[in-house]
């Protein structure tokens, strides 16, 4: 685990190997590396030196266990700070059971450009699905289009939104929404507020204003994941002035570390709830803290791509291939239908992203390319049924037939063809020499994050 | 401008000067002795204005000399010299030195490949023969990850190049962002200057290949081509501003001059999304957005340490108005304002208005 810091934290601490307790000698170059780690992941340089001395402490006196590296014990303990500094667990909206009689509440804040009217369709849906029926108010009335905007996202997600273009008074235009959400028996009412900088008196009283007009159950400041140093003075703004009882993070299926969230957390003490992951309204996650830690330490995601998979696959498909894989009878048809399935996980990039030790270094170098995926899919589907069943059919003329249907030449469906002998031989070789298992096994041991 | 600009900038700095652990002054009391804490502390005022932990380390290695020079102890003011000085030098001499990985073999060669297969999706960027000349408008092609402020930024550019009596054409290229094409739109109904659009969903480049056979009709002396917001990590994104791209050299017989929105409040990962776009396409320069706020935008001297990409223009605001020809002098100034005398401060703040 966190293999790029401990890579480097093995590096410094090599000297020290054999070393069988952490002394303060030993491990201040490691902390310094800590430090770096912390600040490059854009963690808040206060932040991370309070967290460097807490870790020295806890470091300090502490046993190299037998199976651990004296890098890997320093590891441990800044992994298990992180967490616990994180909040331990991810924190819930205060919006009480869906279904009930009263209407919740819900203002979202933030700068300019963090995300905030995607976030409140993303939220709208998130709630829909939950059995709630939100509705969605504009209450920015500055920046040009921003209704409109919200309106199309309302559309998109099927909840009403409640618009105003004649008020230049955000609190009364959300009242007015609130009045109109009760009548139409809404259970949850989703304030979509304009950008301001939080020195911004004016936009900061006018968030005031608003909450004071209309009680909110769940203020939550949107955060771009990308912010640096800055995020300390924003959190603590909006905490002092307006108060919020959430954050949510988003754009984090960029390559941003996203410290800030540490930052947001020892600053306010305020929770991170929900993490937005992509451009589609789906992409909505909640927060956990402990895939958090991992990033921040340069740590890939494997749970997040687990859950990924469980949810957009389709698991009894994938286990019904993995039975003809291990029979060595898998033919192109499952060889399709697997391309399908891996192509639900997203682009290949930013699933390998998510395997351990995978950084941008390494797989700019592997040169994936989605573009194959495409290639592979268009021979096959220029493929009969029958061929697809039984590739062994396929002969000089019919190869021609494929390549041109398939806008590919016929070295490119050879090439297909091999690739699919040679796995199925693979296949067949190691179901004699022990089982598929076993294979899977050796395959994902190196993988496991824990 | 400048000067309102700068107290702009200044004012914004003032509102968090206290809690900023800042003021050398009150750490050091004057005198600055050179021993591993105290530069310990200015790396991390510099790291604290996102400038980075390399170029924070670099510039810190430059005081430690200086202040063993000076016998081990020197006056703030020359530490800030030192400090304000590297900032410059590296903002200064900044030069591209990025080469987009795929672009040149795209270009000509790539051009043939391409029309023997004759792709299907890039048709607008088939349908004309490269113009040899290099007349025509100027492009300026705006491109950045969501949310940097990339459209408000190209209705401050539009209006700063009319004034300066440039006949400025919009092309609203961002399909995919909900409301982003009305946005754009009101922004050049306000300004004054046309816009060419086309309906939501609508392929990108070939609004950019409209805008451009606009621009050559009405004799246009520039066009801002406003992209989608994308995540720098999304290749297929990438790919599809490569493709706008060419279609721009294709028509004008020339690189687009291409300007990087960078948020101010970015952290460490503007380094990422400035090496990636500068990978894909041939990127000119930065502009830096929301320095109204309390961010000091010091990840662009990271950009331009490592990756050589100067900074044309700084926005600051919400108004046309807010938008500056960047000044590395007044930056590096600004940069560190907080941590000099306050008094200084506010009467340069009180000219200012």
């Amino acid at each position: 685990m966190f293999q790029e810091l401990t890579r480097r934290l093995d590096a410094t601490m090599k000297k020290l190997s054999g070393a069988d307790r952490l002394t303060e000698e030993n491990v201040k170059e490691a902390l310094r590396e800590v430090r770096m780690a912390l600040l490059e992941a854009d963690v808040n340089y206060g932040v991370a030196k309070k967290l460097v001395a807490d870790i020295r402490e806890k470091a300090l006196g502490t046993d190299v266990l037998g199976s651990l590296t004296p890098a890997q014990t320093v590891v441990k303990i800044v992994n298990d700070e992180l967490v616990a500094l994180l909040g331990g667990q991810a924190a819930e909206l205060n919006l009480g059971e869906a279904g009930q009689k009263e209407m919740s509440t819900v203002m979202v804040m933030g700068l300019q450009g963090s995300g905030k009217t995607t976030f409140c369709g993303k939220l709208a849906k998130r709630l829909v699905k939950e059995g709630r029926r939100p509705m969605l108010v504009a209450a920015d009335i500055y920046r040009p289009a921003a209704i409109d905007q919200l309106e199309v996202i309302a559309e998109s997600v099927g909840v009403p939104v409640h618009v105003d273009r004649e008020r230049k008074n955000a609190a009364q235009i959300v009242k007015l929404g609130q009045r109109r959400a009760k009548d139409n028996k809404c259970d949850v009412l989703i304030v979509d507020t304009a950008g301001r900088l939080h020195i911004d008196d004016t936009l900061m009283n006018e968030l005031k204003n608003i909450d004071k007009m209309v009680s909110m159950d769940e203020k939550l400041l949107v955060l771009d994941a990308m912010t640096g140093q800055e995020a300390v003075n924003i959190a603590s703004e909006f905490a002092d002035q307006v108060g919020f009882d959430g954050a949510v993070l988003t754009k984090l299926d960029g390559d941003a570390r996203g410290g800030a969230a540490l930052s947001v957390l020892e600053v306010t003490g305020r929770p991170v709830k929900l993490v937005g992951v992509g451009e589609k309204m789906e992409d909505l996650e909640v927060f956990h803290p402990d895939r958090m830690a991992s990033r921040i330490l340069g740590m890939g995601d494997m749970m997040t791509l687990i859950e990924q998979a469980e949810e957009k696959m389709d698991l009894d498909a994938a286990e019904n291939m993995a039975e003809r894989f291990a029979s060595g009878q898998f033919n192109l048809e499952d060889f399709q239908g697997q391309i399908k399935q891996m192509k639900k996980l997203g682009p290949l990039k930013g699933v390998l992203k998510m395997l351990p030790g995978m950084n941008s270094d390494v797989l700019d170098k592997a040169n994936v390319d989605d573009g194959q995926f495409a290639k592979v899919e268009a021979i096959i589907n220029s493929m009969t049924p029958a061929e697809r069943r039984k590739p062994d059919l396929i002969n000089g003329s019919r190869r021609k037939r494929i390549a041109r249907g398939s806008g590919t030449t016929v070295s490119q469906v050879n090439k297909l063809l091999k690739q699919y002998r040679d796995m199925r031989s693979m296949m067949k070789k190691i179901n004699s020499a022990g089982g598929l298992q076993e294979f899977g096994q050796k395959v994902l041991g190196s993988q496991q994050p824990h | 401008m400048i000067r309102g600009a700068l107290g702009r900038f200044r004012q914004g700095l003032r509102k968090t000067r206290e809690s900023f652990v800042g003021k050398l002054s009150n750490l050091f009391g004057g005198r600055i002795r050179l021993d591993e804490d105290t530069l310990d502390q200015i790396e991390e005022l510099l790291i604290g204005a996102d400038m980075g932990v390399k170029s924070s380390v670099a510039i810190t290695q430059n005081i430690e000399k200086r202040l063993k020079e000076e016998g081990g102890e020197a006056s703030i003011e020359s530490v800030l010299q030192v400090i304000r000085a590297d900032v410059q030098e590296i903002l200064t001499t900044a030069q591209p030195r990025i080469v987009p990985l795929t672009w040149d073999l795209d270009s000509d060669a790539g051009k043939k490949k391409k029309k023997k297969k004759g792709k299907r999706n890039d048709v607008a960027a088939e349908a004309v023969e490269p113009t040899a000349a290099t007349e025509g408008p100027r492009v300026l092609f705006i491109v950045g990850v969501n949310g940097t402020g990339k459209t408000t930024s190209i209705a401050k550019l539009a209006h700063l190049l009319k004034n300066e009596g440039k006949n400025v054409l919009l092309a609203a290229a961002d399909t995919f962002r909900a409301a982003a094409v009305d946005q754009l739109v009101i922004w050049s109904e306000r300004i004054g200057v046309d816009c060419v659009r086309q309906g939501p969903g609508s392929d990108p480049a070939a609004v950019v290949f409209d805008a451009l056979a606009a621009a050559q009709a009405r004799g246009s002396d520039v066009v801002i081509v406003d992209t989608a917001g994308r995540l720098h990590t999304k290749s297929n994104l990438m790919d599809e501003l490569g493709k706008m791209a060419r279609v721009i050299r294709r028509k004008t017989g020339r690189d687009p001059e291409t300007l990087l929105v960078i948020d101010g409040n970015t952290g460490q990962n503007g380094l990422s999304q400035a090496n990636v776009f500068a990978e894909t396409i041939p990127v000119e320069g930065l502009i830096l957005t929301k320095l109204d706020g309390t961010s000091k935008g010091g990840i662009v001297v990271a950009i331009a340490e490592t990756l050589g990409l100067p900074v044309q223009y700084v926005g600051m605001g919400e108004t046309v108005e807010d938008l500056a020809v960047f000044d590395p002098e007044q930056f590096a100034n600004a940069l560190f304002a907080d941590w000099t005398d306050s008094e200084e401060v506010s009467d340069a703040d009180s000219q200012d208005r």
